[in-house]
Protein backbone atom coordinates (compact mmCIF):
# COMPACT_ATOMS: atom_id res chain seq x y z
CA UNK A 1 0.00 0.00 0.00
CA UNK A 2 1.21 3.42 -0.90
CA UNK A 3 -0.21 6.66 0.18
CA UNK A 4 -1.75 8.92 -2.80
CA UNK A 5 -0.03 12.16 -1.67
CA UNK A 6 3.08 11.45 -2.24
CA UNK A 7 3.19 11.38 -6.03
CA UNK A 8 0.86 14.62 -5.71
CA UNK A 9 3.30 16.52 -3.61
CA UNK A 10 6.18 15.09 -6.00
CA UNK A 11 4.19 16.67 -9.08
CA UNK A 12 3.39 19.90 -7.69
CA UNK A 13 6.95 20.12 -6.81
CA UNK A 14 8.09 19.47 -10.06
CA UNK A 15 5.81 21.77 -11.73
CA UNK A 16 6.53 23.98 -9.66
CA UNK A 17 10.11 24.01 -9.84
CA UNK A 18 9.50 23.50 -13.90
CA UNK A 19 7.71 27.11 -13.76
CA UNK A 20 10.57 29.02 -11.93
CA UNK A 21 13.11 27.57 -14.64
CA UNK A 22 11.02 29.01 -17.28
CA UNK A 23 10.58 32.13 -15.91
CA UNK A 24 13.93 32.93 -14.28
CA UNK A 25 16.37 31.85 -16.95
CA UNK A 26 17.85 33.27 -19.91
CA UNK A 27 19.22 31.12 -21.64
CA UNK A 28 16.64 29.57 -24.20
CA UNK A 29 17.91 25.95 -23.39
CA UNK A 30 18.00 25.98 -19.91
CA UNK A 31 14.45 27.38 -20.28
CA UNK A 32 13.68 24.35 -22.27
CA UNK A 33 14.63 22.51 -19.46
CA UNK A 34 12.17 23.88 -17.55
CA UNK A 35 9.49 22.60 -19.74
CA UNK A 36 10.57 19.40 -19.75
CA UNK A 37 10.20 19.38 -15.85
CA UNK A 38 6.95 20.63 -16.48
CA UNK A 39 6.00 18.24 -18.74
CA UNK A 40 7.33 15.30 -16.28
CA UNK A 41 5.09 16.70 -13.60
CA UNK A 42 1.84 15.93 -15.96
CA UNK A 43 3.59 12.52 -16.41
CA UNK A 44 3.88 11.54 -12.65
CA UNK A 45 0.06 12.38 -12.44
CA UNK A 46 -0.77 10.30 -14.82
CA UNK A 47 1.32 7.46 -13.47
CA UNK A 48 -0.15 7.40 -10.16
CA UNK A 49 -3.67 7.86 -12.10
CA UNK A 50 -2.79 4.41 -13.15
CA UNK A 51 -2.21 2.90 -10.06
CA UNK A 52 -5.67 3.60 -9.11
CA UNK A 53 -8.71 0.79 -9.63
CA UNK A 54 -10.79 1.39 -12.14
CA UNK A 55 -13.47 3.62 -11.62
CA UNK A 56 -10.82 6.08 -9.67
CA UNK A 57 -10.91 7.74 -6.60
CA UNK A 58 -14.68 6.55 -5.71
CA UNK A 59 -13.64 2.89 -6.21
CA UNK A 60 -10.65 2.60 -3.61
CA UNK A 61 -12.00 -0.31 -1.11
CA UNK A 62 -13.11 1.04 2.13
CA UNK A 63 -14.21 -0.88 4.97
CA UNK A 64 -18.09 -0.27 4.49
CA UNK A 65 -17.48 -0.94 0.80
CA UNK A 66 -17.19 -4.11 -1.37
CA UNK A 67 -13.80 -3.62 -3.17
CA UNK A 68 -13.35 -3.61 -7.01
CA UNK A 69 -14.44 -5.80 -8.98
CA UNK A 70 -12.01 -5.34 -11.38
CA UNK A 71 -8.32 -5.10 -10.19
CA UNK A 72 -6.59 -2.85 -12.68
CA UNK A 73 -7.95 -0.98 -15.70
CA UNK A 74 -7.65 -3.37 -19.17
CA UNK A 75 -7.17 0.32 -21.08
CA UNK A 76 -4.17 1.16 -19.15
CA UNK A 77 -5.33 4.45 -19.43
CA UNK A 78 -2.36 6.44 -17.42
CA UNK A 79 0.44 4.66 -18.63
CA UNK A 80 -0.44 4.85 -22.14
CA UNK A 81 -1.07 8.86 -22.38
CA UNK A 82 2.21 8.80 -20.29
CA UNK A 83 4.16 6.87 -22.66
CA UNK A 84 1.79 9.62 -25.34
CA UNK A 85 3.31 12.81 -23.76
CA UNK A 86 6.70 11.47 -23.68
CA UNK A 87 6.90 11.24 -27.16
CA UNK A 88 5.23 14.60 -27.74
CA UNK A 89 7.89 15.83 -25.66
CA UNK A 90 10.55 14.60 -27.62
CA UNK A 91 8.54 16.34 -30.70
CA UNK A 92 8.41 19.15 -29.26
CA UNK A 93 11.87 19.47 -27.74
CA UNK A 94 13.00 18.64 -31.32
CA UNK A 95 11.58 21.56 -32.88
CA UNK A 96 12.23 23.75 -29.68
CA UNK A 97 16.10 23.05 -30.25
CA UNK A 98 15.72 23.73 -34.06
CA UNK A 99 14.46 27.30 -33.48
CA UNK A 100 17.00 27.88 -30.45
CA UNK A 101 19.79 26.81 -33.32
CA UNK A 102 18.11 29.33 -35.58
CA UNK A 103 17.87 31.87 -33.34
CA UNK A 104 22.30 31.31 -32.67
CA UNK A 105 22.80 31.36 -36.10
CA UNK A 106 20.72 34.66 -36.78
CA UNK A 107 21.64 36.82 -34.18
CA UNK A 108 24.74 35.26 -32.18
CA UNK A 109 22.81 34.54 -28.95
CA UNK A 110 20.45 32.66 -27.22
CA UNK A 111 20.04 35.00 -24.52
CA UNK A 112 16.19 35.67 -24.31
CA UNK A 113 16.99 39.25 -23.52
CA UNK A 114 18.93 40.00 -26.32
CA UNK A 115 16.46 39.27 -28.92
CA UNK A 116 13.82 41.41 -27.10
CA UNK A 117 12.82 43.34 -30.64
CA UNK A 118 11.17 39.82 -31.80
CA UNK A 119 8.20 40.40 -28.82
CA UNK A 120 5.65 43.01 -29.56
CA UNK A 121 6.22 44.67 -26.19
CA UNK A 122 9.05 46.38 -26.95
CA UNK A 123 9.61 49.28 -28.13
CA UNK A 124 11.83 48.57 -31.25
CA UNK A 125 9.37 45.44 -32.44
CA UNK A 126 8.84 45.95 -36.30
CA UNK A 127 6.79 43.41 -38.54
CA UNK A 128 9.94 43.32 -40.48
CA UNK A 129 13.35 43.13 -38.67
CA UNK A 130 16.78 43.42 -39.26
CA UNK A 131 17.91 41.36 -42.52
CA UNK A 132 14.21 39.78 -43.42
CA UNK A 133 12.37 40.03 -46.70
CA UNK A 134 10.03 42.67 -47.40
CA UNK A 135 6.66 41.15 -47.39
CA UNK A 136 5.33 40.32 -51.26
CA UNK A 137 2.51 39.54 -52.49
CA UNK A 138 0.27 37.12 -50.63
CA UNK A 139 1.20 33.35 -50.84
CA UNK A 140 -1.95 31.58 -52.66
CA UNK A 141 -3.00 29.79 -50.06
CA UNK A 142 -6.09 27.73 -52.90
CA UNK A 143 -3.74 27.00 -55.08
CA UNK A 144 -4.81 23.65 -54.90
CA UNK A 145 -8.58 24.45 -56.19
CA UNK A 146 -6.90 26.87 -58.92
CA UNK A 147 -6.25 23.74 -62.08
CA UNK A 148 -10.13 23.48 -61.49
CA UNK A 149 -11.11 26.44 -61.31
CA UNK A 150 -8.66 28.24 -63.46
CA UNK A 151 -10.01 26.57 -67.28
CA UNK A 152 -13.30 27.82 -66.22
CA UNK A 153 -12.41 31.49 -65.22
CA UNK A 154 -9.74 31.55 -68.34
CA UNK A 155 -12.30 30.74 -70.79
CA UNK A 156 -14.96 32.48 -69.15
CA UNK A 157 -12.36 35.73 -69.04
CA UNK A 158 -11.44 34.65 -73.28
CA UNK A 159 -14.93 34.53 -74.26
CA UNK A 160 -15.81 38.13 -72.93
CA UNK A 161 -12.61 39.39 -73.85
CA UNK A 162 -13.05 38.05 -77.12
CA UNK A 163 -16.73 39.53 -77.19
CA UNK A 164 -15.79 42.67 -76.27
CA UNK A 165 -12.78 42.34 -78.58
CA UNK A 166 -14.75 42.27 -81.44
CA UNK A 167 -17.98 44.33 -80.14
CA UNK A 168 -15.07 47.29 -79.72
CA UNK A 169 -14.52 48.35 -83.23
CA UNK A 170 -17.65 48.05 -84.77
CA UNK B 1 4.95 3.27 6.16
CA UNK B 2 5.74 0.58 4.04
CA UNK B 3 9.03 0.00 2.17
CA UNK B 4 8.14 0.64 -0.72
CA UNK B 5 6.76 3.95 0.56
CA UNK B 6 10.34 4.28 1.85
CA UNK B 7 12.16 3.82 -1.50
CA UNK B 8 9.28 6.49 -3.05
CA UNK B 9 10.17 9.06 -0.39
CA UNK B 10 14.26 8.96 -1.40
CA UNK B 11 13.35 8.53 -5.08
CA UNK B 12 11.00 11.67 -4.71
CA UNK B 13 13.57 13.50 -2.49
CA UNK B 14 16.26 12.88 -5.34
CA UNK B 15 14.00 14.30 -8.13
CA UNK B 16 13.09 17.30 -6.59
CA UNK B 17 16.35 18.52 -5.39
CA UNK B 18 18.30 17.17 -8.53
CA UNK B 19 15.17 19.04 -10.53
CA UNK B 20 15.84 22.14 -8.35
CA UNK B 21 19.63 22.05 -8.86
CA UNK B 22 18.91 21.70 -12.46
CA UNK B 23 16.59 24.88 -12.74
CA UNK B 24 19.22 26.62 -10.41
CA UNK B 25 23.03 25.90 -11.23
CA UNK B 26 25.05 28.52 -12.97
CA UNK B 27 26.70 26.18 -14.94
CA UNK B 28 24.81 24.73 -18.13
CA UNK B 29 26.57 21.61 -18.08
CA UNK B 30 25.90 21.43 -14.64
CA UNK B 31 22.26 21.72 -15.03
CA UNK B 32 22.10 19.07 -18.20
CA UNK B 33 23.18 16.49 -15.61
CA UNK B 34 21.30 17.22 -12.80
CA UNK B 35 18.30 16.94 -15.58
CA UNK B 36 19.71 13.37 -16.15
CA UNK B 37 19.54 12.43 -12.34
CA UNK B 38 15.96 13.92 -12.21
CA UNK B 39 14.95 12.21 -15.01
CA UNK B 40 16.78 8.68 -14.18
CA UNK B 41 15.15 9.16 -10.65
CA UNK B 42 11.80 9.84 -11.69
CA UNK B 43 11.74 6.62 -14.02
CA UNK B 44 13.00 4.85 -10.37
CA UNK B 45 9.46 6.71 -9.13
CA UNK B 46 7.53 5.37 -11.95
CA UNK B 47 8.37 1.57 -11.64
CA UNK B 48 7.95 1.84 -7.60
CA UNK B 49 4.01 3.08 -8.86
CA UNK B 50 4.03 -0.25 -11.20
CA UNK B 51 4.88 1.48 -14.51
CA UNK B 52 7.64 -0.90 -15.56
CA UNK B 53 7.51 0.09 -19.53
CA UNK B 54 6.83 3.85 -18.83
CA UNK B 55 9.73 3.53 -16.87
CA UNK B 56 12.15 2.18 -19.60
CA UNK B 57 10.60 4.62 -21.88
CA UNK B 58 11.71 7.26 -19.85
CA UNK B 59 14.92 6.16 -19.75
CA UNK B 60 15.43 5.72 -23.24
CA UNK B 61 13.56 8.76 -24.32
CA UNK B 62 14.36 10.88 -22.06
CA UNK B 63 17.89 10.02 -20.42
CA UNK B 64 19.20 8.63 -23.15
CA UNK B 65 17.40 11.32 -26.34
CA UNK B 66 16.52 14.45 -24.66
CA UNK B 67 19.35 14.53 -22.34
CA UNK B 68 21.55 14.27 -25.13
CA UNK B 69 19.60 17.15 -27.90
CA UNK B 70 20.16 19.50 -24.90
CA UNK B 71 23.59 18.85 -24.51
CA UNK B 72 24.01 19.29 -28.44
CA UNK B 73 22.44 22.36 -28.48
CA UNK B 74 24.63 23.52 -25.48
CA UNK B 75 27.60 22.79 -27.64
CA UNK B 76 26.30 24.24 -30.79
CA UNK B 77 25.17 27.54 -29.19
CA UNK B 78 28.72 27.48 -27.91
CA UNK B 79 27.29 28.25 -24.19
CA UNK B 80 29.93 28.94 -21.19
CA UNK B 81 31.39 26.03 -19.32
CA UNK B 82 32.23 28.00 -16.73
CA UNK B 83 29.77 29.43 -13.94
CA UNK B 84 28.19 32.50 -15.42
CA UNK B 85 25.88 34.85 -14.04
CA UNK B 86 24.18 35.58 -17.63
CA UNK B 87 22.10 32.62 -17.34
CA UNK B 88 19.75 33.95 -14.67
CA UNK B 89 17.03 36.86 -14.71
CA UNK B 90 17.98 39.85 -13.28
CA UNK B 91 17.20 39.21 -8.94
CA UNK B 92 13.66 41.03 -9.58
CA UNK B 93 12.44 38.55 -12.12
CA UNK B 94 13.76 35.79 -10.08
CA UNK B 95 11.79 36.49 -7.39
CA UNK B 96 8.83 36.62 -9.21
CA UNK B 97 9.52 33.07 -10.81
CA UNK B 98 10.15 31.97 -7.80
CA UNK B 99 6.95 33.31 -6.32
CA UNK B 100 4.80 32.36 -9.26
CA UNK B 101 6.35 28.70 -9.11
CA UNK B 102 5.69 28.25 -5.49
CA UNK B 103 2.32 29.69 -6.16
CA UNK B 104 1.45 27.51 -8.54
CA UNK B 105 2.78 23.97 -6.38
CA UNK B 106 0.56 25.39 -3.59
CA UNK B 107 -2.04 25.77 -5.45
CA UNK B 108 -1.65 22.19 -7.25
CA UNK B 109 -0.77 20.32 -3.88
CA UNK B 110 -3.78 21.93 -2.07
CA UNK B 111 -6.18 20.74 -4.65
CA UNK B 112 -4.69 17.06 -4.94
CA UNK B 113 -4.34 17.21 -0.88
CA UNK B 114 -8.20 17.68 -0.82
CA UNK B 115 -9.08 15.58 -3.33
CA UNK B 116 -7.13 12.56 -2.56
CA UNK B 117 -6.97 13.24 1.55
CA UNK B 118 -5.08 9.76 3.12
CA UNK B 119 -6.11 7.54 0.47
CA UNK B 120 -4.23 4.70 0.00
CA UNK B 121 -3.75 2.29 -3.00
CA UNK B 122 -2.48 -1.12 -3.56
CA UNK B 123 0.04 -0.86 -6.64
CA UNK B 124 -0.21 -4.23 -9.00
CA UNK B 125 3.20 -4.81 -9.99
CA UNK B 126 2.99 -6.29 -13.56
CA UNK B 127 -0.09 -4.22 -14.56
CA UNK B 128 2.18 -1.97 -16.44
CA UNK B 129 4.25 -4.86 -17.91
CA UNK B 130 4.88 -5.13 -21.69
CA UNK B 131 2.46 -7.38 -22.35
CA UNK B 132 -0.14 -5.56 -20.67
CA UNK B 133 0.81 -2.08 -22.54
CA UNK B 134 1.23 -3.62 -26.16
CA UNK B 135 -2.49 -5.23 -25.61
CA UNK B 136 -3.88 -1.72 -24.77
CA UNK B 137 -1.84 0.44 -26.96
CA UNK B 138 -2.25 -1.87 -30.54
CA UNK B 139 -5.96 -2.58 -29.47
CA UNK B 140 -7.82 0.26 -27.97
CA UNK B 141 -5.57 3.16 -28.34
CA UNK B 142 -4.19 2.25 -32.22
CA UNK B 143 -5.72 5.23 -33.52
CA UNK B 144 -3.80 7.64 -31.44
CA UNK B 145 -0.61 6.21 -31.34
CA UNK B 146 -0.85 6.26 -35.59
CA UNK B 147 -1.65 9.78 -35.04
CA UNK B 148 1.56 9.91 -32.92
CA UNK B 149 3.75 8.35 -35.20
CA UNK B 150 2.25 11.17 -38.14
CA UNK B 151 2.98 13.74 -35.16
CA UNK B 152 6.57 12.99 -34.75
CA UNK B 153 7.25 12.69 -38.50
CA UNK B 154 5.50 16.52 -38.88
CA UNK B 155 7.68 17.63 -35.97
CA UNK B 156 10.83 16.03 -37.61
CA UNK B 157 10.12 17.53 -41.04
CA UNK B 158 9.35 20.69 -39.67
CA UNK B 159 12.50 20.68 -37.21
CA UNK B 160 14.73 20.16 -40.81
CA UNK B 161 12.74 22.67 -42.22
CA UNK B 162 13.93 24.76 -39.81
CA UNK B 163 17.19 24.45 -39.54
CA UNK B 164 17.71 24.78 -43.13
CA UNK B 165 16.08 28.10 -43.39
CA UNK B 166 19.19 29.99 -42.70
CA UNK B 167 21.53 27.65 -45.06
CA UNK B 168 19.64 27.02 -48.39
CA UNK B 169 20.56 29.96 -50.75
CA UNK B 170 17.27 30.21 -52.04
CA UNK B 171 15.73 30.72 -48.98
CA UNK B 172 18.25 32.64 -47.39
CA UNK B 173 16.45 35.16 -45.18
CA UNK B 174 18.85 38.36 -46.38
CA UNK B 175 18.38 37.99 -50.08
CA UNK B 176 15.47 40.20 -51.79
CA UNK B 177 12.51 37.88 -52.78
CA UNK B 178 11.01 38.51 -56.52
CA UNK B 179 8.91 42.14 -55.73
CA UNK B 180 11.20 43.06 -52.80
CA UNK B 181 13.63 46.17 -53.21
CA UNK B 182 17.16 44.09 -53.56
CA UNK B 183 19.09 44.54 -50.41
CA UNK B 184 21.90 47.32 -50.57
CA UNK B 185 23.25 50.06 -48.21
CA UNK B 186 20.72 52.40 -49.15
CA UNK B 187 17.69 49.86 -48.12
CA UNK B 188 20.11 48.38 -44.85
CA UNK B 189 17.16 48.51 -42.31
CA UNK B 190 20.27 49.16 -39.11
CA UNK B 191 21.09 52.40 -40.61
CA UNK B 192 24.02 53.38 -41.84
CA UNK B 193 26.97 52.48 -40.29
CA UNK B 194 29.64 54.44 -38.37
Amino acid sequence: MIHLIGPAVLASALAGIGIYGMLARRNAVLVLIGAELLLNAANVLLITASALPPGGLAAIPEPGRPGPTELTDPLLSGQVMAIFVITIAAAEIGVALAIVLLLFRSRGTVDLTAVEELGEASRTYTENPAGYPEPGPRPRILSLVDPIEAPVAASGRATGGDSGRNEGPR
Amino acid sequence: MSGLELIFIGLAVLTGGSGLLAVTSPRVVHCALWLVVCLGSLAGVYLVLGAEIVALVQLLVYVGAVVVLVIFALMLTRAPIAASRRLDAPPGQRYAAALSGIALAAVLAGTLLYALGDDTVAVQQGQGSAAGIGTAVFGAWVLPFELLSVLLLAALIAALAISRAGADPEVRLNSGRDGGPPPGPAAHPDGPVQ
